[in-house]
């Protein structure tokens, strides 16, 4: 039921949220410009929805809030300015790289993140699909 | 048993303490006279230390370069101790019997305080009532190496063997030696029964037990755990064996993720934004089960800030599909700090009424289920 409830709350806040996301910017008509920044939006909407339903005990969920709300939102949401130059060639380099906030956790927390956020991932591109599917159907 | 006494005693310097055996030599007398009752029957390795040259039992004994061979040495002279009868003790300063120096006998008895002084901080487990014998239980398998090989050495244990060799066989000659005493086994029992909540990490025959080697086989161990079971999260990822085959798998899960993330994202800002949408009617069309994932982990969820109470949702309701023409600068606005709405406009009365109408939907999709 816990569960459930998370998975309700995730689906609840997403949908809140890109309805919030879409209605500020114009209508389908718009600019490719402009529907790549709603689309960013969105996707700044959808991550920060996900790592608030995650909580604030999760170390990636902290690291992502803090990425989005510290960074200017002109700039892209997943794309990082400086990579760091440690340990980039093994597969635990590019894992840290790949988890918000994975380069200051050992090998043992960044599995346990890598989990939950592969949990939180999954349930957030069900959600996604969910309410694109159903504006698809709508529109059609 | 074994284990910890190895691990705790096998990492500690033996001869730094060497500044303080005055004050330590008269309370060593007191407590050799406690061990008199042990009875004298092993006192070969005595007299094999006798039957040295002195010079060269003075170099054993001295060498504070090695601390190998100081524990050796130690552990010789803690079977030589408890094996000479009482006379020699009772005479133990001033002029001996034994053929041999004066000079040895002391050092004997600094090793022995020695021994007795870096065992406490050791093993921090030991009660403080603990005697000498149990001490020396806890010291005899310091002598794991086996650098130094010598004539001395050869009597207590093969120096050549592996460590968990020579430990049973010291063990075997301790309970050979302490037949008599029920006070040793009575010790080692307690000892036992202190262990136990201490060892977590079983060390078997052959691996090594010092403490390094037993945090990092946990590390490790805490590792496969993990990669288990982001194994089984990860689909098609248990027929894969190897660390980095399973790692590679992970990260293109999660890159995938990402990346879908992304295109729904750019899919929703390309749908009509005028489109009103229901929560229930998107539950219903739904094909797949969107709450089949379990979040084993996850914490209790983060309920909305402000929701309005539940009579004014049919009072908002019609507000719903004016979304797409509200007023512009203020959801513009407050998109940057969606996560708290304090709401002073009119405009945001319809998304608080949508978010007031997906919990519900919510509640209702949790009633059914």
């Amino acid at each position: 039921m816990a569960n459930s409830k998370s998975a309700i709350t995730l689906l609840n806040s997403t949908s809140s949220r890109l309805c919030f996301a879409r209605t500020s910017a114009t209508f389908a008509s718009a600019p490719p410009d402009q529907l790549k920044r709603q689309s960013r939006r969105i996707k700044m909407a959808a991550y920060s929805s996900m790592a608030r339903v995650a909580g604030r005990r999760r170390a990636w969920a902290r690291a992502l809030l803090f990425r989005l709300h510290t960074r200017p939102r002109h700039k892209t949401l997943m794309r990082r300015k400086r990579r760091p130059s440690t340990s980039s060639d093994d597969m635990v380099g590019k894992l840290r790289r790949l988890l918000p906030g994975g380069e200051t956790m050992d090998v043992c927390t960044l599995l346990e993140e890598t989990a939950n956020y592969i949990h939180c991932l999954s349930t957030q591109v069900k959600v996604m699909k969910a309410i694109s599917n159903h504006h698809l159907s709508k529109v059609n | 048993m074994e284990i910890k006494v190895g691990t705790v005693g096998g990492s500690s310097p033996i001869g730094r303490q060497s500044d303080d055996t005055g004050l330590e030599s008269l309370q060593f007398c007191e407590e050799i006279q406690g061990l008199m009752t042990i009875p004298a029957e092993n006192a070969s390795s005595f007299t094999a230390l006798l039957e040295l040259p002195a010079t060269q039992a003075l170099e054993l004994l001295h060498s504070p370069d090695s601390a190998t061979a100081a524990v050796v040495n130690d552990d010789s002279v803690h079977h030589c101790i408890k094996d000479v009868p009482k006379p020699y003790f009772s005479a133990f300063n001033c002029n001996l019997t034994f053929p041999t120096n004066s000079g040895l006998i002391e050092r004997v008895t600094k090793l022995s305080v020695l021994a007795k002084e870096h065992s406490p901080e050791t093993t921090s487990s030991v009660p403080l009532n603990s005697s000498v014998n149990l001490e020396k239980v806890k010291n005899e398998p310091t002598t794991d190496t086996d650098s130094n090989p010598n004539p001395l050495q050869t009597l207590i244990s093969d120096p050549t063997v592996e460590n968990t060799n020579q430990r049973s066989a010291k063990r075997k000659e301790r309970e050979k030696k302490g037949r008599g005493s029920t006070k040793k086994s009575k010790n080692e029992s307690n000892e036992d029964a202190e262990k136990l909540p201490y060892v977590h990490v079983r060390a078997r025959r052959g691996q090594a037990t010092d403490s390094h080697s037993l945090a990092e086989r946990a590390r490790r161990e805490k590792i496969n755990a993990r990669m288990k079971l982001l194994q089984e999260l990860v689909p098609g990822c248990n027929k894969i064996s190897g660390t980095a085959l399973v790692l590679d798998e992970i990260i293109n899960h999660v890159q995938s993720l990402q990346r879908q993330v992304e295109f729904l994202s750019m899919r929703l800002a390309a749908v009509n934004p005028r489109v009103d949408f229901n929560i229930e009617s998107i539950l219903a069309t739904e094909n797949e089960p969107i709450l089949e994932s379990n979040f084993p982990t996850m914490v209790s969820p983060l309920m909305w800030p402000e929701i309005p109470v539940n009579g004014t949702r049919q009072q908002y309701q019609p507000q719903w599909h004016f979304d797409g023409s509200v007023n512009h600068q203020g959801w513009a606005r407050d998109e940057h700090n969606h996560h708290n709405f304090s709401p002073p406009e009119n405009s945001l009365l319809s998304y608080d009424s949508s978010a007031n109408s997906a919990s519900l939907h919510s509640n209702q999709l949790k009633m059914e289920l």
